[in-house]
C-alpha cells in the first residue's frame, strides 16, 4: 500500500465522519471535504499556488494519530471544527504522518512503536495482533512466564529425583552417609558384590585396583573378596597362592 | 592400614542379614579366633584374623600387618604381607628363617621351621594343591618373594615354610 492510498483513505474518512461547517458555503473550495488533498510533496507540482492556508488536520482512531495536511481559505472556522488540528509552520511540515496508539497497560519501549509503525496500514485486529506481539515488557512477561516458572520446578525435579541415582549409579560414592532408603543400600550392596568379584581380582588387575581404591593396589583383592564373600561358609581347599604383597619394597620389580 | 571399604560392607552385613546370620556364617572359631604368633628369632610377633579361598586362591589378610589364618585339616595356613603401602610388613623377613627356627603361639603350641621352598606363582597347581593340603599338625606359611611384575601387579614367587609342632 502506498503511502498516499493511506493518506486518501484517512481523508475520506475523516471528510465523511466530521462534515467541515462550511460545506453550504458556495465555493467549492472551501469545502474540505472535497478539496483535493496535498501533501507538501504535491504543492511544486501544482500548476498555480493555491490559495488557502495550509493546515495539519489530526485525526485519532483506534490504532493512531493520523496527521494530514489540508489547505483552506477559512482557518479559523475550520480549526474550530477540527479540535486538535493547527496551521503548518511555516517553512514545516506536519511531522510524522502517523503515530500508532501505544499500548495502554504496558511500558512498550521507543523501538516498540516503531516497529509497529510498519504495520500502520493494517486494520486494527491485525494492529492489535501485532502490538500483542510486540515484546513489550507485559506481553513478554506473560509469553515468557510459564517457562520462567517451569524452568526452576523441572530443575528442581531433576535435582531431586534424579541426584541421588545418578550420584550412586556413577560415581559409586554411593552416598550411605546421607541415604538411609532401600535404593542407595541395593546399590552399595550390588557395588560391592561386583567389585568383590574373585573372577575380577584374579583375572584383571585394574578391577582389582578398582576395587581398593582406598588400598590403592590390588593386593588387599583376595582379602577383601575372600574374608567376606564366603559368607556362605563354602569350604575350598586352596590351590593358587595368595597375593601378599604390592611391590612397594620390591628388590626387582619386571615388566 | 584400615581399609573402609571392607568396614562398610560388614555394616551393611550386618544390617541386611541380622547378627544371628552373620555369626552362623563367619568362619568356625578353630581358625577365626585369633592367635598371637612369635617368631622369636626375627622378633616379630603378629595377630591373626580369618582369612578365606575363593576360586581357589587363597586370600590374604585385610590388615597387612597381621597373619590370615586359613584352617585346613590339621594344616593350619598363615599368610602374611612382605610389603604394603610402600612399607615391609610381618612377614617380609621371614623368607630368611632357617630350618629348626621357632614358631610360637599364643595358645602355647610351638613349631619348628621343617622345610621352606619358593614357587612360582604360576607353578603347577598340584605344587600349591600339596603345600596346602591337609597334614598332621603343621604349620605353613606363605608370603610373596621374587621380582615384581609390573603388568601382573604381583610377585612372581612365592615362598613356602613349613612348620611342624614340637613334640
Amino acid at each position: 500500500m502506498q503511502a498516499g492510498d493511506q493518506c486518501v483513505a484517512q481523508a475520506s474518512q475523516h471528510g465523511q465522519s466530521a462534515p467541515p461547517a462550511g460545506a453550504a458555503a458556495p465555493a467549492s473550495t472551501s469545502d474540505t471535504s472535497t478539496a483535493p488533498l496535498m501533501h507538501a510533496s504535491d504543492t511544486p507540482a501544482a500548476p498555480s499556488t493555491p490559495s488557502g492556508t495550509v493546515v495539519c488536520v489530526v485525526s485519532v482512531n483506534d490504532v493512531g494519530t493520523t496527521v494530514e495536511q489540508h489547505r483552506v481559505l477559512d482557518v479559523t472556522r475550520w480549526l474550530g471544527s477540527h479540535p486538535g488540528s493547527f496551521i503548518m509552520a511555516s517553512g514545516k511540515d506536519c511531522g510524522p504522518t502517523f503515530t500508532p496508539n501505544l499500548p495502554t497497560t504496558t511500558n512498550v519501549p521507543t523501538t516498540t512503536a516503531s516497529a509497529a509503525d510498519v504495520t500502520i496500514s493494517a486494520p486494527v485486529t491485525t494492529a492489535d495482533t501485532t502490538t500483542a506481539s510486540v515484546p513489550g515488557p507485559l506481553t513478554a512477561s506473560e509469553a515468557a512466564a510459564p517457562a520462567f516458572a517451569a524452568a526452576p520446578v523441572v530443575v528442581a525435579g531433576v535435582t531431586v529425583a534424579s541426584a541421588p541415582v545418578e550420584v550412586a549409579g556413577v560415581t559409586r560414592a554411593a552416598a550411605p552417609v546421607e541415604v538411609a532408603g532401600v535404593a542407595v543400600a541395593g546399590v552399595v550392596l550390588g557395588e560391592q558384590l561386583v567389585l568383590a568379584s574373585p573372577a575380577q581380582c584374579a583375572q584383571a588387575s585394574d578391577s582389582l585396583e578398582a576395587m581398593t581404591i582406598e588400598a590403592g593396589t590390588m593386593g588387599a583383592c583376595g582379602a577383601f573378596g575372600a574374608a567376606e564373600l564366603d559368607l556362605a561358609g563354602a569350604f575350598q581347599y586352596p590351590s593358587i597362592p595368595p597375593d601378599a604383597g604390592d611391590g612397594t619394597t620390591a628388590d626387582e620389580i619386571v615388566p | 592400614m584400615a581399609r573402609p571399604r571392607m568396614k562398610s560392607f560388614r555394616s551393611l552385613a550386618s544390617g541386611l542379614l541380622g547378627a544371628a546370620a552373620i555369626l552362623t556364617a563367619l568362619p568356625s572359631p578353630t581358625h577365626g579366633e585369633s592367635l598371637t604368633l612369635e617368631f622369636p628369632t626375627l622378633g616379630v610377633e603378629a595377630q591373626t584374623e580369618a582369612i578365606d579361598v575363593q576360586d581357589g586362591q587363597l586370600g590374604v589378610p585385610v590388615d597387612p600387618d597381621r597373619l590370615g589364618v586359613y584352617q585346613v585339616d590339621g594344616n593350619m595356613l598363615i599368610v602374611g604381607h612382605v610389603d604394603w603401602a610402600g612399607q615391609r610388613r610381618v612377614l617380609a623377613d621371614v623368607r630368611s628363617f632357617q630350618l629348626g627356627e621357632p614358631i610360637w603361639l599364643s595358645d602355647g603350641r610351638m613349631y619348628h621351621v621343617a622345610w621352606s621352598k619358593t614357587l612360582r606363582v604360576d607353578a603347577d597347581q598340584n605344587e600349591w594343591s600339596a603345600a596346602f593340603a591337609p597334614a598332621d599338625d603343621v604349620l605353613t606359611l606363605v608370603t610373596c618373594s621374587g621380582p615384581f611384575s609390573l603388568s601382573r601387579h604381583e610377585y612372581l614367587e612365592r615362598t613356602v615354610i613349613r612348620a611342624a609342632r614340637d613334640d
